[in-house]
């Protein structure tokens, strides 16, 4: 495919007619449309993505809801505003050739503004196909258009031609969906699947042959011929659930290689995560050790009524022990003592009672007033006193470790819920880790049974293999005399060594193209890429499944460890050799802003050898990307044929303008 | 475009010996080429048509 023109009305910022015409001989095949950001650059990737496909928005827009449903407003909304509750019809041409054939494919879109919403829907559709000067009647049918276009430029490989630079380097991060759907793209454009299809078809006579047998035969050729489209079925069941392991098996190595990139890319947030769930027991221990301790605080404090009565038990002790201290309790002399004064006569001052009869009437009057149950009652009150102080002042000290307790693991709670939260905000948008180490686990646990089913799937087709070549043997000596069922088991021995046949080309042919894809895509990631990456790394390499790495000088893959310029060095090496190895392949080369985040010297390297490795390409550049140096680095190419200017004269309002290549410099927008 | 590779699955099938063997895998694959564009199922039945119809005769003229 080369762009030949497009043709542009009131489309996004274009009001009217606006048109590009661009270089595609092998002479001049590069055009350079050049605009300030903002002015409409972008409008013009737009409209062919628009053109070829009905796209309504683009892969890098980041749109709302309501966007990514109906889309972006592609009709000029000056006119839909100046044209209220109007339709307002917006088309874009594009005229290119391939494969000999002239196309050209015009869409419309229409819209209506109203005062409360903007309503687009899409309006006639147009191709004219030219073969050989006799130009056919125009094809209007949306689902014969887009088979065609598909047939031209394969949808799911479209991105690798028809890109936003700065997110070239996305186009070789595939995800695990879209995986697949680029393999298929890829394998279309080798015409791989040309040979797939051939083998699934094949096999379809190899059965359609074995059941025609079957109908043919009778007896025990009958028997034989059943049983060996029995087996047939088997073997056809078990290659296909090996197909099947063998892909899980991929899937799960890739898997792994994309968890483990993210757990290592997540080392601090696996710290962290390890330290969130350290918190989380620490919480969990502490939780249960404040409970313990309210409960025996609430223990505690069902006998702090007594607590109340403290101060007066501390009062009526303190004047008891005081009263003690003084001698004055236990009051006076003991009953006993009298007693035994008055028996023995004699006073302790020497007195003898029995010649002093008013000192004995005195003791003995002493002793029959004395009541010495009261200074007892003190001496136990004085007794109980202590022991009860003791005891609530003892309680209450219990009472103060506990809350001390309580409001040391109370703080601490407090401290690991605050890093805990401080955890959880780092960790906010990470993927659990945990769930990634679980998920790690999965995948191998999974991936070994695959293998295991794997070993018994080998076995059971190694004997199913034997069983149908004895079955192929027996059938061939009982139609001996059949001679519809011979010439019918001839062409099926024909089509199976076919088959055979075409397996080994397949892998021949496979090998062989990414090993010429790995060595093209080194070549060209040697001559575009910065000296200090080339010290570094050496190739690129394409993997069976056509995905791709780049090996340092000593072999290790360096894919995930390469700086985002790098990465888009080696997406565009590897695009530009699948255009140089798919020989059924012309694609220009459409690149929005190209070199936005290109350092100097790769940038110099693409402006000198693209044009030579590319059969078109279109630059949509801005001022800032694309100066002077860069307009003579792509002078010197001698392949530049064509320049466009987007100039802005009106609000919202944007023309493209054709320059003089000879005499046009870029200027670069000053305020 | 400056193609140093020439690869098509066909340059391969004409290497091989067995002229039936030879026939059957050119006329799946050219066949398969007519119809790349079709969905992979119609291509496959239409290939399949193909060397059924063809089988005959290129097995005879072995």
């Amino acid at each position: 495919m080369k762009f030949k023109k497009l043709k542009l009305n009131n489309f996004r910022q274009y009001i009217g007619e606006n048109n590009v015409e661009f270089c595609f001989d092998a002479q001049k095949n590069v055009t350079l449309i050049f605009g300030a950001n903002g002015f409409g650059k972008t409008g013009i990737f737009r409209a062919i993505m628009f053109g070829l496909y009905g796209d309504r928005f683009l892969k890098q827009d980041k749109l709302t809801k309501e966007q990514e449903r109906e889309g972006l407003i592609l009709v000029n909304e000056k006119l839909l505003e100046e044209n209220l509750n109007q339709k307002v019809t917006a088309t874009v041409s594009i005229e290119f050739e391939d494969n000999s054939k002239n196309y050209i494919l015009t869409r419309n879109i229409i819209g209506q503004k109203t005062e409360r919403q903007t309503f687009q829907e899409p309006g006639d559709v147009s191709l004219i196909v030219t073969e050989n000067s006799n130009t056919k009647p125009p094809i209007n049918d949306y689902e014969e258009i887009s088979t065609i276009i598909s047939s031209i430029v394969n949808e799911k490989i479209r991105d690798f031609f028809l890109f936003d630079g700065e997110q070239m380097e996305e186009l070789t991060k595939y995800s695990k969906e879209s995986r697949n759907e680029v393999k298929k793209g890829i394998k279309a454009l080798l015409q791989l699947d040309t040979i797939e299809i051939a083998q699934e078809a094949l096999k379809k006579n190899v059965k359609d042959l074995n059941n025609q047998i079957e109908v043919n035969s009778s007896g025990e050729l009958e028997i034989i011929s059943e049983k060996l489209t029995e087996t047939d079925d088997k073997i056809s069941n078990n290659e296909k659930e090996l197909e099947d392991l063998n892909n899980n098996i991929q899937m799960a190595d890739d898997d792994e290689k994309e968890i483990r990139q993210k757990i290592d890319e997540n080392k601090e947030a696996l710290e962290k995560q390890k330290d969130r769930e350290n918190i989380k027991k620490q919480l969990h221990n502490l939780e249960s050790e404040i409970n313990r301790v309210t409960q025996q605080l609430k223990e505690m404090l069902e006998n702090s009524g007594s607590y109340v009565g403290l101060p007066v038990i501390t009062e009526l002790y303190t004047e008891l022990d005081s009263l003690m201290e003084k001698g004055e309790l236990p009051s006076g002399v003991r009953e006993e003592f009298i007693e035994k004064l008055i028996n023995e006569c004699r006073c302790i001052c020497g007195t003898n009672l029995n010649e002093n009869q008013h000192a004995k009437d005195f003791l003995l009057n002493y002793k029959n007033n004395k009541n010495d149950k009261v200074s007892d009652s003190s001496i136990k009150v004085y007794r109980l006193t202590h022991e009860l102080k003791t005891k609530i002042e003892h309680s209450q000290k219990d009472v103060e470790s506990a809350l001390q307790l309580f409001n040391k693991h109370q703080e601490e709670n407090n401290l690991l819920n605050k890093k805990l939260e401080d955890l959880d905000e780092d960790l906010k948008g990470i993927k659990p880790i945990q769930d990634l180490t679980t998920r790690l686990e999965k995948i191998k646990n999974d991936r070994n049974s695959y293998r295991h089913r794997l070993g018994q799937l080998d076995i059971q087709l190694k004997k199913l293999k034997e069983e149908r070549e004895e079955l192929k043997r027996k059938q061939e000596v009982l139609s001996a005399k059949n001679e519809k069922a011979l010439k019918l088991i001839k062409q099926r021995d024909i089509v199976e060594k076919s088959v055979e046949e075409l397996n080994k080309i397949y892998t021949e042919y496979s090998d062989e193209l990414r090993d010429n894809l790995s060595k093209c895509a080194t070549d060209i990631f040697k001559k575009i890429a910065d000296p200090d990456s080339l010290k570094s790394l050496s190739n690129i390499v394409i993997s069976e499944d056509f995905q791709l790495e780049v090996l340092s000088t000593s072999g290790t893959k360096m894919l995930s460890q390469i700086s985002s310029g790098q990465r888009q060095i080696v997406s565009l090496a590897y695009i530009c050799a699948l255009l140089k190895v798919a020989s059924n392949l012309e694609m220009p080369l459409l690149m929005d802003t190209p070199f936005g985040r290109l350092s100097g010297a790769p940038r110099d390297a693409c402006l000198k050898e693209l044009p030579e490795i590319l059969t078109q390409w279109i630059l949509l550049a801005t001022d800032t990307e694309f100066q002077t140096d860069e307009a003579s680095a792509l002078r010197a190419s001698e392949k530049w044929g064509c320049v466009y200017e987007i100039s802005h004269y009106a609000d919202r309002q944007s023309k493209i303008e054709s320059k003089d290549i000879n005499n046009w410099q870029p200027q670069r927008r000053t305020r | 475009m400056n193609n140093n590779f020439e690869l098509n699955p066909i340059d391969k099938i004409k290497n091989i010996q067995d002229d039936a063997v030879r026939n059957i895998c050119f006329t799946a694959v050219t066949e398969a080429q007519k119809n790349i564009h079709q969905s992979r199922s119609i291509a496959v039945e239409r290939v399949f048509k193909e060397t059924s119809h063809k089988l005959p005769s290129i097995v005879q003229g072995e």
